[in-house]
């Protein structure tokens, strides 16, 4: 090791290196480092370090598995497509049951609503009233001649 | 899966690259480990120092890439992006180690192989060649003895030639640490070989 010199510090010529030093400090250092055998011997020793590191890097020969990778993505893929189906289907996913019935509910309803009956006078039974919550269904069904009452009910 | 694979020149910028991994296109992903592969690698491989090891993380990298792409809200660059999810994933992979009380040391020679010494050389003194070589060995073997976090800091200015200012946002540290690592790893860096040469 040459001769010390202390107009420097050891970090500042760490900062130089990376040009972080403000600009008239760092015109100074560059001057003064060309003619100091200490602090030129620091910067050269701090340069080499990192260029020969970044050479070691470089000459790394790593490569991925693509086809391990590719068959992650796909893996991904089709589960995200299946979730995705999941939502699009949802709606008869869950609570199949209670939402067929309370579709069957709508139409009969609507039916008799708007055709004064949904069923013949002739026929077995008419809707009386119809109630769908979001845990269970019921129907309450009245037969044309003997005017029995049904209750239909559906849990999910 | 798509039918239709564009040529990948069709690619002309960024932008283009990410709408169409927001899509789910796994062609674009193809292209997205092609173009950002070596670059996740040397990284990686800075910090971690261990080849398998930077080839796991890389993988997860990229599927976290490709199961997260949504979330991707273009305040910076995909490489900006891409560096972030790469350096976590190497702190939370170290963490796992950790967890484990594992610790596995692959000699630097042995698992580099004898070609990294023999490429892209500018002179065939044997002598001098002798000396990079051990210079370069040296090295290495001094970095891997760094702080996780001085390395960390390190691979980020030498390799990436981040600017302070960026490493900071990066690790989310002060400008000020920044310089106190880089510093501190230079100096540990030059005793370290000053005491073996």
């Amino acid at each position: 090791m040459k001769k010390q010199c202390t107009k420097y510090t050891l970090e500042e010529i760490s900062r130089f290196i990376d040009n972080e030093l403000p600009q008239d400090q760092h015109a100074a250092l560059a001057k003064h480092h060309v003619h100091c055998p200490y602090c030129n011997q620091i910067v050269e020793q701090y340069q080499s370090i990192t260029d020969v590191y970044k050479e070691h890097l470089n000459r790394i020969p790593l490569e991925i598995d693509t086809l391990k990778i590719k068959e992650k993505f796909g893996q991904t893929l089709k589960n995200s497509k299946k979730k995705s189906k999941g939502s699009m289907f949802g709606f008869f996913g869950k609570y199949i049951y209670l939402k067929l019935a309370s579709i069957t509910a709508i139409v009969m309803i609507g039916l008799y609503t708007f055709q004064g009956g949904f069923f013949d006078p002739s026929g077995p039974s008419a809707i009386v009233k119809s109630v769908d919550t979001d845990f269970a269904s019921v129907m309450i069904i009245e037969t044309q001649k003997e005017k029995h009452t049904i209750i239909w009910f559906s849990e999910t | 899966m798509d039918k239709i694979k564009p040529n990948p020149a069709d690619i002309v910028n960024e932008q283009d690259l990410i709408e169409r991994l927001k899509k789910g296109q796994q062609w674009a992903f193809n292209i997205l480990v092609n173009q950002y592969q070596d670059r996740l690698l040397k990284i990686v491989y800075g910090i971690t120092l261990d080849r398998e090891e930077s080839l796991e993380i890389v993988q997860d990298v990229f599927i976290s890439v490709f199961k997260n792409i949504h979330t991707f809200r273009q305040d910076a660059s995909l490489a900006t992006w891409l560096r972030k999810i790469a350096i976590n994933q190497c702190l939370n992979w170290k963490r796992k180690w950790k967890k484990r009380f594992r610790w596995n040391h692959v000699s630097l020679e042995s698992e580099n192989d004898k070609t990294l010494f023999t490429e892209n050389r500018k002179t065939n003194d044997p002598e001098i060649l002798f000396r990079e070589k051990q210079f370069e060995k040296n090295l290495m073997e001094a970095i891997k003895k760094l702080p996780e976090k001085i390395r960390l800091v390190f691979v980020l200015n030498a390799f990436e030639g981040l600017s302070y200012e960026e490493i900071a946002r990066t690790l989310k540290i002060k400008k000020g640490t920044v310089s106190s690592r880089l510093y501190f790893a230079r100096k540990k860096l030059s005793n370290s070989l000053d005491l073996k040469n």
